[in-house]
């Protein structure tokens, strides 16, 4: 799975600084049915956390009505350089994982 | 020639004007009512029974999508403080609860943008659960133009 994450490069002490996140993913709600008329199977990212050297920004529960490529930006507090790791869980299981570098001067 | 102002007709648009103002108050506070009732129904099933203050929130959504595949929905808090957790929730969809939202240490702000897939035009819920336990809420109308492709036959 792509995914796209915006965090500056470099950001303020004690500074808000704001994260974006995309991933391309269907999000197919399971309330589709397909030519044939078959129900498609629901499959979408039923989960994102965001960590920032390991401490949470933000944990979330995404159900249905979340968009296809699913997007969220957010405001992160500046405290030390180090990295923001992004996660993703899939209905199925399976997990994408991403990270970004910060420094803060 | 034109036809002269009388008593009796300025007498009948005065009352005409009048009666419109003291509409106005009246239906302003069936729509709130109404609101609340869209906003406790939409949140009982994340809140159960607690009751639901409407305000402390704050939710941006366009007045009129011509997409409802993919609408920008912004929430935050009137102040700094931090929700224990905040819900989004498209009333008109067809699993209506759209995302919780827990912030963590690292949060700056209660603040979230995201996309919502909506079926068609509807009340758009933002409800905050604050430390104390309370829960706050706000509603929003989205007019969508052309619905996301949510059921076959819509």
């Amino acid at each position: 799975m792509k995914v796209l994450v915006s965090v500056p490069a470099v950001v303020r002490r004690g500074e808000a600084f704001e994260v974006k996140a995309m991933a391309m993913h269907v999000m197919e709600n399971g309330f589709r049915r397909d030519m044939d008329g078959k129900a498609v199977p629901r499959k979408i990212l039923n989960h994102f956390t965001c960590r920032y050297n390991g401490e949470i920004v933000l944990d979330c529960d995404w159900h249905t009505p979340i968009s296809a490529n699913p997007y969220m930006s957010f405001a992160v507090k500046a405290v030390d350089s180090g990295t923001l790791t992004f996660e993703w869980i899939d209905d199925d299981g399976s997990i994408e994982r991403h990270s970004a570098p910060i420094t803060v001067t | 020639m034109t036809a002269p102002v009388d008593r009796r007709s300025l007498l009948a648009a005065a009352a005409a004007l009048t009666a419109a103002g003291a509409l106005s108050p009246a239906v302003a506070l069936a729509q709130t009512a109404s609101n609340a009732t869209v906003m406790a129904v939409a949140l009982r099933p994340v809140f159960g029974d607690k009751p639901i203050k409407p305000g402390k929130v704050q939710l941006k959504v366009p007045v009129v999508a011509e997409n409802g595949s993919s609408v920008q929905v912004s929430v935050g808090m009137d102040g700094p403080e931090m929700p224990k957790r905040m819900v989004m929730v498209a009333t008109a969809n067809p699993q209506p609860l759209a995302t919780e939202i827990r912030f963590g240490p690292r949060a700056a702000r209660a603040e979230v943008t995201t996309r919502l897939r909506l079926a068609r035009s509807q009340t758009i819920v933002a409800a905050a659960e604050m430390p104390d336990g309370t829960v706050w809420a706000t509603s929003a109308d989205v007019t969508i133009t052309s619905g996301a492709c949510i059921e076959l036959g819509e």
